[in-house]
C-alpha cells in the first residue's frame, strides 16, 4: 500500500496512465494502432528523438539547459561525412562514429567551459555556440546535401532487428534503434547509481549545497555538457543514417520539440529532479500525438495546438501541486508558532 | 587636450554604473570604423542606411519584448509565435474584409480596426502568458514554452500551414513607404514606441517597479508592489510589442504564415543579452538595448553589402561571437574592477 502510496507522488506515474489511455483510446477506435507496423514507426522515430532527449535530460537535470544541440549534431555529422567522403579516407562504420562523437565531444566542452569556468548562463551561453556552430557549419564546411554516403552507412540503416511480413508489404524494426535503447540504459545506470548521478541531481537540486558537501561542480558540468555534445553526435549520425543523406538544414529548430519532450516526461525545468523513465513517456506521448493522431481522423494541423495544451496542462498541474506542497509547509510552520506561543 | 581626456575619463568612471552600455557604445563604433574603413565606397552610403532602416523595426520590437520579460529574471519563448499569430488574424480579417485594390475611406476604417486587433491579440497573449506565470505559477521558460505552440497550433489551425495572402495594396504602403523620401515610417513608429518605452522604464512608478520586481521579488512584494499585477503588464507589452512586430512583417511581405521570422526568437534573447540586460533581472536599459539592435543589424547589413561568402550564416557567426566575446571582456572587466575596488577598500583600512 505505501508501495503504492510512492507511486502516486511520483509524476511518471499520470503521465504513464495519461500515455496508456491515450493508447487505449486511439486502439479502440483504430485497431491499426497497435498493429506491428505502427508500434515500429513509433519506435523508428523515437531513436533519433530519444537520444537527443537523453542529453538534454541530463543538462536539465543539472539545472541548466542545451539549446546547441542540433548545431551539434549538424556540424559534427556533417564535418565527418567530409572526412569519409568516396575518394577520400575510406574507414569503416566504429571510426566513423567515434570520429563524429570525438567533435560533438569538443563542441560541448566548448560550452562546458563557458558554463563551469566563467559562469555565464547555460541558455545564453549555448545559444550563442549554437548560432557560431551554425556560422561555421555553412561558412567552412558548406550548406549543400551530401547525397552520397559511405556504404557502410546505407548498410547499417538496412539491416533490421527483426522483420515483420504482412499481407501489404514487409514492416522492419531497424537495428539502429538499439543504440536509442543502449544510450537509455546507460544513462539511467549512470543517474541511478553512481556518483556521477548523484553529484548531476545535487547540482540541479541545490549548486551551494552540492558545492559543500564536496561535489565538484565544475567538474560535472563539464561532464554533462562534453555528454550532451557526444550524444548530439551520435543523434546526428543516427539521423544521417535513417535518412541515408547528409542534409545539414534538416534538424534545425528541433531544440524546443525535444525540450517539451523532456518537460512532459515529468522534468523539473529547474533541475534535480526526473528520470530516464519519465522522459520515455514523455517521447511516447508525443510520438503518438505525432504519429498516430491521424489514425483517429484528427488531422495533422491540429497536432501543435495538442501538443502545446498537454504541455501547458502538465506545466500547470506541476506548478499547482508545488504551490500546494509550500503551503502546507506554511500551515506547519503556523501550526509550531501558535505552539510556540501557548507554551 | 590632456585635461580633457582626464575629464572623459573622469566621467567614464562616475558613469561606472551604466559601464555595460558605454562599452558597448565602443564595440559599436568599432564595428562603424572597421565596416567602413574595410570599404568606404560601399558601406558609407545611402542604400546600407536605408536597408538598416527597413530591417530595423521588426527585429528590435521582438528583441523589446523579450527585454521586457528578461528584465523581470523571466523569458519569453512566445515573442515570434505572437507575431505570427496576430498577422494571421488580422491577415485574415483584411482579406475578407477588403477589396484588395481599393483606398477609400472604408478601407481606411478598417485598417484602423485590423491594428487595433492586432493589438489586442498581442496584449491577450502577453496576460495569457502573465497569467499563467504569476496566478498559476508556471515558471516562465515553461509557461512561454508551452503557450508559444499553442500560439502556433492555433495558426496552424486556422491557416491549415500554408500562408494568407490576397493582403490589400494599401497596406503595404505602412511597410514600404517613407516618411520625406528618406525615414521609413516603419523606424520612425519603431523610434518613437523605443523613446516611449525609455521614458516609461525610466520616468514612472511602473518602471520603478518592474525593477524592484526583477531585481528582487520578495522586497518588492513586501514593500507594498503588486508584483503580479506588473509581471502580467509587462508580459502584455512584451505580446502587445511583438503584435506590432508581426504587423510589420505582415505589411513587409504582403503574407502571414505560421514560422516567420522564427530565428528572430532566439536571436532577441542574444540582443536583449548583449544590450546589457541580466539574466537574472533587474537591471537593462531600452538604450543598451537599441544599442545593441543597432549593432547587430550594422553587422549584417554591413556582411551583406561587403558580400562576404554566405552572408546570412556568417552574420550567425558573427552575432554569437560578439556575444561570447563581449560577455567575457565584461565578466573579464567586472572581475578587473572588483579586484581594484578591494585593493582600494584595503588601502583605507
Amino acid at each position: 500500500m505505501s508501495n503504492l502510496k510512492q507511486l502516486m507522488k511520483r509524476n511518471e506515474f499520470y503521465i504513464a496512465l495519461v500515455v496508456i489511455g491515450l493508447s487505449i483510446f486511439i486502439g479502440v477506435l483504430n485497431s491499426v494502432f497497435f498493429s506491428f507496423q505502427n508500434l515500429a514507426d513509433i519506435c523508428r522515430s523515437a531513436t533519433v528523438y530519444g537520444i537527443f532527449s537523453i542529453g538534454t535530460l541530463m543538462v536539465i537535470l543539472s539545472g541548466g539547459i542545451d539549446v546547441s544541440f542540433p548545431a551539434i549534431a549538424t556540424v559534427s555529422t556533417y564535418a565527418t561525412l567530409m572526412i569519409y567522403a568516396p575518394g577520400g579516407f575510406e574507414g569503416n562504420i566504429v571510426l566513423f562514429m567515434l570520429t563524429a562523437c570525438a567533435i560533438g565531444l569538443v563542441l560541448g566542452l566548448v560550452n562546458g567551459l563557458f558554463i563551469a569556468v566563467f559562469d555565464f548562463p547555460s541558455l545564453i551561453v549555448t545559444l550563442a555556440t549554437s548560432s557560431i556552430y551554425y556560422g561555421i557549419q555553412f561558412v567552412v564546411l558548406g550548406s549543400f546535401r551530401i547525397n552520397k554516403i559511405p556504404s557502410y552507412l546505407t548498410g547499417l540503416s538496412r539491416m533490421s532487428l527483426f522483420t515483420f511480413k504482412s499481407e501489404n508489404g514487409s514492416s522492419q524494426l531497424p537495428l539502429i534503434f538499439l543504440f536509442f535503447i543502449g544510450v537509455a540504459i546507460i544513462a539511467f545506470v549512470v543517474l541511478r547509481y553512481t556518483m556521477l548521478g548523484r553529484a548531476i541531481h545535487a547540482t540541479g537540486g541545490n549548486r551551494n549545497a552540492a558545492e559543500r558537501v564536496g561535489f565538484g561542480v565544475k567538474k560535472t558540468q563539464f561532464f554533462i555538457y562534453g555528454a550532451a555534445g557526444l550524444l548530439a553526435a551520435l543523434g546526428g549520425v543516427i539521423y544521417t543514417v535513417m535518412t541515408r543523406q547528409g542534409d545539414p538544414a534538416s534538424i534545425i529548430g528541433l531544440e524546443m520539440t525535444i525540450i517539451s519532450v523532456v518537460v512532459l516526461g515529468g522534468v523539473d525545468i529547474n533541475g534535480g529532479k526526473g528520470s530516464v523513465f519519465g522522459v520515455l513517456l514523455g517521447l511516447l506521448f508525443v510520438l503518438i500525438i505525432n504519429n498516430s493522431l491521424i489514425l483517429i481522423g484528427v488531422q495533422s494541423h491540429w497536432q501543435q495546438l495538442i501538443l502545446g495544451l498537454a504541455m501547458f496542462v502538465n506545466a500547470s498541474i506541476t506548478a499547482f501541486r508545488s504551490k500546494l506542497a509550500s503551503r502546507c509547509v506554511h500551515e506547519i510552520d503556523r501550526h509550531a508558532e501558535k505552539e510556540g506561543e501557548t507554551q | 587636450m590632456k585635461s580633457g581626456f582626464r575629464s572623459i575619463g573622469k566621467w567614464y568612471k562616475q558613469r561606472e554604473y551604466d559601464s555595460h552600455t558605454s562599452r558597448l557604445f565602443l564595440v559599436l563604433m568599432v564595428i562603424f570604423l572597421l565596416m567602413a574603413a574595410s570599404s568606404p565606397n560601399t558601406f558609407l552610403t545611402r542604400n546600407t542606411f536605408t536597408s538598416i532602416g527597413y530591417q530595423l523595426p521588426e527585429f528590435g520590437l521582438y528583441a523589446l519584448a523579450m527585454m521586457f520579460a528578461m528584465m523581470l529574471g523571466g523569458i519569453d519563448l512566445s515573442i515570434v509565435s505572437i507575431g505570427n499569430l496576430s498577422g494571421i488574424i488580422i491577415a485574415q480579417f483584411m482579406s475578407q474584409n477588403m477589396a484588395s485594390g481599393s483606398g477609400n475611406e472604408s478601407s481606411i476604417i478598417m485598417l484602423v480596426c485590423a491594428f487595433a486587433l492586432a493589438i489586442l491579440t498581442g496584449a491577450v497573449c502577453g496576460a495569457i502568458n502573465g497569467i499563467s506565470i504569476t496566478i498559476i505559477g508556471i515558471q516562465p521558460i515553461l509557461a512561454t514554452l508551452a503557450t508559444m505552440q499553442i500560439f502556433n497550433g492555433i495558426s496552424i489551425a486556422m491557416t491549415k500551414g500554408s500562408a494568407v495572402v490576397g493582403l490589400p495594396k494599401i497596406f503595404a504602403g505602412l511597410g514600404n513607404n517613407t516618411i520625406g523620401g528618406f525615414f521609413p515610417i516603419i523606424l520612425v513608429a519603431f523610434l518613437i514606441i523605443a523613446v516611449v518605452l525609455s521614458l516609461l522604464m525610466s520616468k514612472t512608478r511602473f518602471g520603478m517597479d518592474l525593477y524592484m520586481v526583477g531585481s528582487n521579488r520578495r522586497v518588492a512584494q513586501f514593500s507594498g508592489i503588486h508584483c503580479n499585477r506588473v509581471t502580467i503588464t509587462s508580459y502584455m507589452i512584451g505580446g502587445i510589442l511583438s503584435a506590432i512586430a508581426g504587423l510589420i512583417v505582415a505589411s513587409r511581405s504582403m503574407s502571414a504564415k505560421v514560422g516567420y521570422g522564427e530565428i528572430y526568437q532566439l536571436q532577441a534573447i542574444l540582443a536583449v543579452v548583449l544590450g546589457g540586460v541580466s539574466p537574472k533581472g533587474g537591471f537593462g536599459k531600452v538604450s543598451g538595448v537599441f544599442l545593441s539592435i543597432v549593432s547587430l543589424q550594422m553587422l549584417s547589413v554591413g556582411v551583406n553589402i561587403l558580400r562576404i561568402s554566405d552572408s546570412t550564416f556568417i552574420k550567425n557567426l558573427l552575432w554569437g561571437g560578439l556575444l561570447i566575446g563581449v560577455m567575457v571582456m565584461n565578466y573579464i572587466l567586472d572581475r578587473y574592477r572588483d579586484h581594484n575596488l578591494a585593493i582600494r577598500a584595503r588601502r583605507h583600512e
